[in-house]
């Protein structure tokens, strides 16, 4: 305990900087994998704006990127998030990286939840002449909203395991602070507080995300 | 002039697998409704109802063939004029596809949306056709509150929001028990009678026809194999086989002495 109390004020910054790496992973990343979601789910085949080549591209990008281990992904990008961002290292550096590699993985979600709306009420939008853009924005979103309100909860979580290799290119947060202080000091008590955060602050996404869903699916 | 005219219409799936047959859902259809009509389309399921019911809005492309709406050629139609020819074609499906995330009134509300309808006019719309289904209590519940033949009434508020000419009903009693049918039927005949709504009928069952059509067209395999009033075609059938579809009705209609149509269709299935 005594190894820990003088690290406190380091233990809130780093959990500072994981909250503020992860929620704008959150938001690009969110925004990014939608969009692909969106493309995916809209491009198959009988659907909105059905595509084959489209959809292959797409379909074969994501399979392509999914899958590569982040922390590989990470050291993989850098001259591309160095190129973007202007850093290859810290905390812009991670969130760049980050919040793409997130996107491939919500693609996937958010496409997986689309398809669990009926056709049929697509179809009943489309005959009362909605237009097949209106109909994305405006109902399948909202038909979804359930099942994508927990799809995003479930990356949230993820995002917070992501970030925890932050350290490897110079970013700070949870993961960073317990490895520098805590492994590699032989400190296992700050080790521990930094995951009792990252605990408390998952327990919180889920509990808010459950509400959240809760209140769009009225049950 | 019909309101509904269809010419040598035909709708074509490529194979499903490779190798496989082109499937017809539609083949060498002709077929004309008038305005006012409840027209009612009878036959198996496969015999490709639902496509061609679906060709009328457009939501199906035809392979080939004409198909006037109103005068208009609905097969040349761009995207946009597709839309505009929506908005007066009102539709309802077996499953009611209603709006899960709208309450009752914003499912009503949401052709009108489309419409462009200004916002004062649309709660005044939506209120006045909630009333004539019968559903004014139920505006603010969600479809998961309402049972079977409520949300079928819904979807008839719906389909009407935009006071189409034309209503299509795709099985719309199928899903639902024998007296919810009867309301919904009798609510449809009110939507012909009293807004003067030309109905095109999808079914398989017999009793919806003889409650609500005063046409009918018996469907075979993609093809159209007898029309005309409701009566005519079920008390002298033509063929053999579809008189066997006519046989359900031998429970509602009494049979007559030197009437064949529900022996006929007994033997024929035996």
């Amino acid at each position: 305990m005594d190894d820990l109390i003088p690290l406190l004020p380091k233990l809130w910054e780093a959990s500072y900087e994981t909250l503020y790496i992860v929620g704008l992973s959150l938001i690009f990343g969110g925004l990014g994998g939608l969009i692909l979601g969106l493309g995916l789910y809209t491009t198959r085949s009988n659907s909105l704006f059905s595509n084959r080549p489209v959809f292959g591209v797409l379909n074969v990008l994501v399979n392509v990127f999914r899958p590569i281990p982040f922390i590989i992904f990470l050291a993989a990008a850098q001259p591309l998030a160095r190129f973007v961002t202007g850093t290859g290292i810290g905390n812009t550096a991670i969130i760049f990286t980050l919040s793409l590699a997130a996107a491939f993985g919500i693609s996937r979600i958010v496409e997986q939840n689309l398809l669990t709306v009926q056709p049929g009420v697509i179809e009943a939008a489309r005959s009362v002449g909605a237009s097949r853009s209106r109909i994305m924005l405006t109902l399948l979103i909202p038909e979804a909203l359930g099942p994508l309100i927990l799809g995003y909860t479930f990356i949230v979580v993820a995002l917070v395991d992501m970030s925890a290799v932050a350290g490897y290119v110079g970013g700070g947060g949870l993961g960073t602070f317990a490895i520098q202080y805590g492994y590699r000091q032989f400190h296992p008590v700050v080790t521990w507080a930094a995951v009792l955060v990252i605990i408390v602050i998952v327990q919180l996404v889920q509990f808010l995300g459950n509400y959240l869903a809760r209140k769009a699916l009225r049950r | 002039m019909p309101l509904i005219s269809l010419r040598d219409v035909t709708k074509s799936y490529p194979p499903s697998q490779r190798g496989g047959a082109v499937v017809h859902a539609v083949e060498g259809l002709n077929l004309d409704i008038e305005a006012g009509d409840i027209y009612g389309i009878i036959g198996y399921s496969g015999a490709g109802k639902s496509t061609l019911v679906r060709l009328i809005n457009a939501l199906e492309n035809a392979t080939s063939g004409s198909i006037l709406v109103d005068g208009d050629e609905v097969t040349r139609m761009k995207e946009g004029e597709l839309r505009r020819l929506r908005l007066g074609i009102g539709m309802i499906f077996q499953q009611f596809n209603l709006f899960n995330s709208k309450t009752v009134a914003g499912n009503v509300a949401y052709p009108l949306e489309v419409a462009k309808t200004p916002r004062a006019d649309i709660a005044l719309r939506v209120a006045e056709l909630l009333d004539f289904v019968g559903l004014a209590d139920k505006a603010r519940n969600y479809p998961e509150q309402l049972s079977g033949g409520q949300k079928q009434r819904v979807g008839i508020a719906r389909a009407l929001a935009t006071s189409p000419r034309i209503l299509l009903a795709d099985e719309a009693t199928s899903a639902l028990d024998p007296e919810t049918t009867h309301e919904v039927l009798e609510l449809l005949k009110r939507v012909n009678t009293e807004f003067g709504v030309t109905i095109v009928v999808i079914t398989h069952e017999m009793d919806v026809i003889q409650t609500l059509a005063t046409k009918v067209a018996v469907m075979d395999g993609g093809r159209i194999v007898e029309q005309g009033d409701v009566f005519d075609v079920f008390s002298k059938p033509k063929e053999r086989r579809h008189s066997a579809s006519c046989r359900p009705s031998c429970r509602v209609f009494p049979p007559r002495p030197n009437s064949s149509r529900c022996g006929s269709g007994i033997r024929g299935a035996s």
